[in-house]
């Protein structure tokens, strides 16, 4: 069950820029959504107001600003839908439901925090980040991407405290190689309290292995095609790890505990 | 004076608010549309479908986009009909509308003992048989596909129950019509159809079908002219009322499956994309009825089919 009853309607775009070559970021007028919304929620918009391309489209919140009562989502255009809401301009009246899914749990020790984002897992790291700062807690963020153009969000980070440690194989980032071979290397220095990722089913499930070796507890947000993202058609699962029956994402999830879910799956 | 309702029509001895119902498997049991909006708007509540042991679903991928469309394989993933009853009968008889259960079985025991319990359970209205659920390999596919499996299945569960049967037909075969009459004739009191068409996908990098069962079923607005074809074929070969549904995602394709003959229409894939469809085409058939000079909006079923 959502925690709140999702908002479904009209937000005004109050901005949709670019902010690396792929990567976009598009601001919502919705103070309702703003109001309801935590760490790790998505929202669901319609890329069109015709029916082809059908389904929403779903994006973790990147942004939270309850002031304003704006939203954001930082997006990568990877395909027709992407490409629509990249043609959102100023002032254009946009078709959402949010805030839906479970966020972050925030209520578990956390002083010294460790994210792990993989590409556009990124997104949904700086409201988590603002409310782990307000309780004055640190955290880590180790952040995997294939090139410097895929690079969004470290100094907005950095702003509010985090410190960001990224990885490329391409060598741009601050670490050589991949994201969870940093990760691996920052366990053996040092110690947190817990873990937050997001990114590539991959990614998850490497990092998963090394925190648990750890001793880390993890939370992951997942991903995967959805159509209502409301728990009305059952289409969205990952297997839980008992290996009996499934997670449904936008319900349950997209955020859960990495024990709980079984990595092994790939369709 | 009382209001009168222009779109109050009944069905199978129900008295139904409105024309509208929910398609099978894309409003769950009905809870999370209820956060959206009155659920009395609904003729019906046509919950997920029901299978006599808990299901937990199809591995793997369960959607896939196409133009327009959805193919989905859930795999009839549900709780079984006793956490049913005993889990969302509660909720669903609280709510203002009638509650109609989608069964679906392996076998034609399966599918007596699913009506043989539900007979008595306060609060459920009628069955619906699904005799069409491509999904399942071993499921109902086989039933829907032939006139004497089809007429047999419907047989049984009338044998095994004093509610109405509504029976839900499988679009994938080659004469719609004959299987309509055969369930008709083996005691069916209304008929839904359609449900999704056979359709699959292929990874192209992969060079294997998406789905792990190959095929899935297709819905959503491709599908709509199509359901409304067999809509207006079946009306003709039957006397018994007919709920139509395949694609339904505004006020205007409610008054086409109206005007071809149905009854009652159900919104499936729509509520999954717009959680207030049902009460936008709620207000929009209204308004076609007030437009059209009728007093009831069951004065324009089946009127596609006047020379
Ligand atoms: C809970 C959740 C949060 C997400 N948050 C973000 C985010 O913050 N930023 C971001 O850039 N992306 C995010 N994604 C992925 C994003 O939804 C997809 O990139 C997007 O739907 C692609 O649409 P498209 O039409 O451009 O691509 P196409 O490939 O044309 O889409 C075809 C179909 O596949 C689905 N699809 C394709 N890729 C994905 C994917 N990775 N995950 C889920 N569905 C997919 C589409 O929704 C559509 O139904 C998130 C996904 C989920 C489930
Ligand atoms: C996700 C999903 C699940 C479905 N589950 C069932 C089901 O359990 N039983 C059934 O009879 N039909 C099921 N259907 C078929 C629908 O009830 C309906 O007949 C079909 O989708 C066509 O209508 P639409 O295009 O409005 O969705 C399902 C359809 C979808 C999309």
């Amino acid at each position: 069950m959502v925690e709140h009853r999702p908002h479904c309607g009209i937000a005004e775009v109050v901005e949709n820029i670019k902010v690396a070559p792929k990567i976009w970021r598009l601001t919502l007028c919705t103070p309702e959504i703003a109001a309801a919304a935590k760490p790790g929620q998505f929202v669901n918009i319609r890329a069109s107001s015709q029916y082809d391309p059908l389904l929403r489209r779903p994006f973790s919140l990147n942004r939270i600003d309850r002031a304003k009562g704006t939203i954001s989502v930082l997006y990568r255009v990877v395909g027709r839908g992407t490409e629509l809401i990249s043609l959102f301009r100023l002032g254009e009246k946009v078709d959402l439901i949010g805030p839906l899914g479970k966020g972050f749990a925030t209520s578990h020790p956390r002083q010294n925090s460790l994210f792990v984002a993989g590409g556009m897992g990124i997104a949904p790291f700086f409201p988590l980040a603002q409310v782990l700062s307000a309780d004055k807690a640190t955290a880590t963020c180790l952040y995997g991407v294939r090139c410097a153009d895929d690079l969004a969000e470290v100094s907005h980070l950095e702003t509010i405290g985090v410190k960001v440690v990224t990885a490329s194989e391409d060598g741009c980032g601050h670490y050589h190689g991949k994201v969870t071979d940093l990760l691996a290397a920052t366990l053996c220095q040092e110690d947190f309290s817990l873990g937050f990722a997001c990114g590539p089913h991959a990614m998850l499930s490497a990092t998963k292995d090394l925190c648990l070796a750890a001793k880390l507890p993890l939370q992951v947000s997942l991903e995967s095609i959805m159509a209502c993202g409301l728990g009305l058609c059952l289409g969205c699962t990952c297997p839980k790890s008992n290996g009996e029956d499934y997670w449904h994402i936008c319900t349950d999830g997209p955020v859960l505990w990495a024990e709980e879910v079984d990595f092994a799956w790939r369709r | 004076m009382e209001k009168i309702n222009p779109l109050a029509t009944s069905l199978a001895g129900l008295s139904l608010s409105s024309p509208l119902v929910t398609a099978s498997g894309t409003c769950g049991y009905a809870r999370e549309l209820s956060e959206f909006f009155d659920l009395g708007m609904l003729g019906a509540i046509v919950v997920k479908g029901i299978t006599l042991a808990p299901r937990t679903g199809n591995p793997g991928t369960r959607l896939i986009e196409t133009p327009a469309g959805l193919i989905n394989s859930i795999g009839l993933e549900n709780p079984g009909v006793e956490k049913f009853i005993s889990g969302e009968m509660p909720f669903l008889r609280q709510q203002h509308a009638p509650v109609i259960v989608n069964i679906s079985g392996n076998t034609e025991e399966e599918y007596a003992a699913l009506a043989t319990r539900l007979d008595k359970v306060v609060g459920v209205s009628a069955l619906e048989v699904n005799i069409s659920c491509p999904n399942v390999k071993t499921g109902g596919m086989a039933f829907g596909a032939s006139t004497i499996a089809a007429a047999r299945v419907t047989t049984l569960v009338r044998q095994h129950s004093q509610l109405p049967l509504i029976v839900k037909l499988s679009p994938n075969v080659t004469d719609i019509a004959a299987i309509a009459r055969a369930v008709e004739e083996a005691g069916a009191d209304a008929i839904s159809l359609i449900n999704t068409l056979l359709g699959m996908a292929i990874d192209i990098e992969t060079r294997r079908p998406i789905l792990r069962g190959t095929f899935g079923g297709l819905s959503g607005p491709a599908i709509k002219p199509v359901a409304l074809r067999m809509v207006y074929q079946v009306f003709r070969a039957v006397k018994i009322p007919v709920i139509g549904m395949g694609g339904i995602s505004t006020w205007q394709d409610a008054a086409e499956f109206i005007l071809a003959g149905a009854t009652a229409v159900g919104i499936g894939t729509a509520s999954m994309v717009n959680p207030l469809a049902v009460p936008t085409i709620h207000q929009g058939l209204q308004a076609y009825a007030t437009r059209q000079g009728v007093r009831n909006i069951a004065e324009l079923r089946g009127m596609a089919h006047q020379q």
